[in-house]
């Protein structure tokens, strides 16, 4: 009964954090979780997809903002996208000739993202981490998500990163990977898999651009527009459908935030904990209810 | 009756139409996008000869191929020196414009014998468009946009395309519109065998979005709303591009046979009003 009591109390303190797909934006979620760990709010279990993978790592390795922050900066600059992938291209333009692999396709040369990528987290395995960690892609044959909750932790960020045409999908365990928020931006339906309770989600929309200023981007508005509506249906049919109580974080971002702004990288964190701040009443009010009356009452 | 995205596949909407024809169901509205509004338009103006139909929606499917535009295709690749088109397309649209608009001239939504809901995407935006007022024109034209292949259209100074990037199976409209028992035929994009050019590797990317688009859409307004949906999903066997005209007869065989399928759950639900009625009044 004592050991019960004591188990219920912990479980009663601690959610579980999803980080959609927002590039850089995700940075967000350090904020978030130092909020929540000031309130002694235990995450009992992080997802992440995309640039979330990332920051999901940084998160279930325990790193507190300031080791996260510089890792950040360290990472995730302008030159890890820099170098085209000429062979790629051209491979795109004479497929018979060059011999077209989508395993190697990426208009974006990936050697050093790789690189990045092995030099922050080694060998470091998913399994291994202190806090669970789930980092999602697609599978590119059959179009569906993939939970990755063991292996190493590099090739599993480098899946979730590999945004189509951009990087290269990524083999793994004879499955050809691409970037999770092709099937789920905000794979909050990981969590609730996995028996979540109370969810802290940071999602992201892609930004509409004003000026569509060329094929490419054209491109890319089109696949916005579709990511932003999976993100709007899966969201309404998971809190419909499921009992889990999903608190959203969406930080709000006075600054234009692109890809690489590397230099906002505090602010953005800064802006994800404001966000959470915002919510922490609530969310206490909702793990000590939850405790009070043992489950959410409907 | 709700007429999903699909291209080509879309005509299969004739088959799901002779069905009912068959078994006396009318229809009181229809929503549709993409290509699914040329078969939607040509019901709703009251259209009789289902395989007169069918030829003009073949005819209408050839003369959309415009041939390949290289001055779209080479300023893609030279954005920075040629300026971008906002109108891009890798087809020319200059003759299918033509043809739209000598067959749907003077035509408007207000004219037509049954309600005409059309779905679009505002580009910019990335919003849902419905069109069900003013030149039906505009609304084909805008909701046939499939993106990258034929260029956007602007209707009262927005960029329009085709609504199955917003909305692939738009249930919701026709729920907003009041109707209560839905047929929703719709499409899901078939994978690549084998992703071995570029061209594979975009289609599979947007299948697998559009699929999952669909999938969750779904999900949530059969589970969020009260109206009956009857899901009608075709099952082709094989991979249908949009220049596989000669596969029409079998599309739309398909189409029948998988209404003919949902035929027994939706007489019991046309029933079942009628049902409850004589059974109050004894």
């Amino acid at each position: 009964m004592g050991t019960n009591l004591a188990k219920s109390t912990s479980a009663q303190s601690s959610v579980s954090l999803v980080i959609g797909s927002g590039s850089v934006k995700c940075a967000a979620a350090i904020g978030v979780a130092s909020v929540l760990r000031e309130a002694g709010i235990r995450i009992e279990r992080v997802v992440g997809c995309s640039g979330g993978a990332l920051f999901a790592t940084l998160i279930a390795m325990g790193h507190d903002d300031a080791t996260a922050r510089d890792m950040t900066l360290r990472l995730w600059t302008q030159d890890i996208t820099a170098r085209r992938n000429n062979r790629a291209l051209l491979s795109a333009l004479a497929p018979k000739l060059m011999g077209f692999k989508a395993s190697r396709f990426g208009l974006r040369d990936d050697s050093l993202i790789n690189h990045r990528l092995q030099e922050a987290f080694g060998d470091a395995r998913i399994e291994d981490l202190q806090v669970p960690l789930h980092i999602t892609a697609t599978n590119f044959m059959d179009g569906e998500l993939v939970d990755l909750s063991r292996g190493p932790v590099t090739s599993a960020i480098r899946a979730s990163l590999a945004i189509p045409f951009a990087f290269a999908p990524v083999e793994l365990d004879g499955q050809l990977l691409v970037d999770g928020y092709v099937s789920d931006p905000l794979p909050i339906s990981v969590a609730i898999k996995h028996g979540a309770r109370v969810i802290v989600a940071v999602g992201f929309e892609s930004p509409m651009m004003e000026q569509i200023g060329s094929a490419g981007r054209f491109a890319m508005q089109l696949s916005s527009i579709m990511s932003n509506n999976l993100l709007r249906a899966r969201y309404a049919f998971n809190s419909v459908a499921h009992h889990a109580e999903v608190i959203t974080i969406i930080p709000e971002f006075k600054k234009r935030i692109r890809l690489f702004d590397t230099d906002k990288v505090p602010y953005i964190i800064d802006a994800g904990a404001q966000a959470a701040r915002e919510q922490i009443d609530y969310l206490r009010r909702l793990l000590d209810v939850d405790g009070a009356a043992g489950a959410r009452v409907q | 009756m709700v007429l999903g995205a699909g291209g080509l596949r879309c005509v299969s909407a004739f088959g799901a139409l002779s069905v009912l024809r068959r078994e006396g169901i009318e229809i009181d509205m229809i929503v549709a996008c993409s290509g699914g509004a040329a078969v939607g338009y040509w019901i709703a103006a009251g259209g009789t000869d289902i395989p007169e139909g069918i030829a003009r929606y073949t005819v209408g499917m050839e003369r959309s191929f415009g041939a390949f535009s290289y001055r779209q295709a080479v300023r893609a690749v030279f954005a920075r020196w040629l300026g971008h088109d906002p109108r891009f397309g890798l087809m020319k649209d200059r003759s299918f414009n033509a043809y739209m608009a000598a067959s749907l001239k003077g035509v408007r939504f207000e004219d037509l014998k049954i309600p005409l809901h059309c779905v679009a995407a505002d580009l910019h935006l990335g919003e849902q468009v419905v069109l069900s007022r003013g030149p039906v024109l505009d609304a084909m034209r805008a909701s046939l946009a499939i993106p990258l292949l034929l260029p956007p259209w602007e209707v009262e100074g927005r960029l329009l395309v085709d609504g199955g990037i917003c909305n692939p199976l738009p249930v919701d409209v026709a729920m907003r519109e009041g109707a209560d028992i839905i047929l929703a035929m719709g499409f899901e994009d078939p994978l690549q065998p084998a992703i071995d050019s570029g061209v594979a590797l975009v289609r599979q990317v947007l299948a697998v979005s559009a699929n999952h688009l669909m999938r969750a859409q779904f999900a949530f307004h059969s589970m969020a709303h009260h109206a009956e949906v009857i899901a009608v999903i075709p099952d082709f066997g094989q991979q249908v591009g949009l220049r596989d005209l000669h596969l029409i007869p079998h599309l739309v065989r398909q189409g029948e046979l998988a209404t003919e399928r949902e035929m027994p759950y939706l007489r019991k639900l046309l029933a079942a009003p009628a049902q409850a009625l004589t059974e109050a009044s004894t």
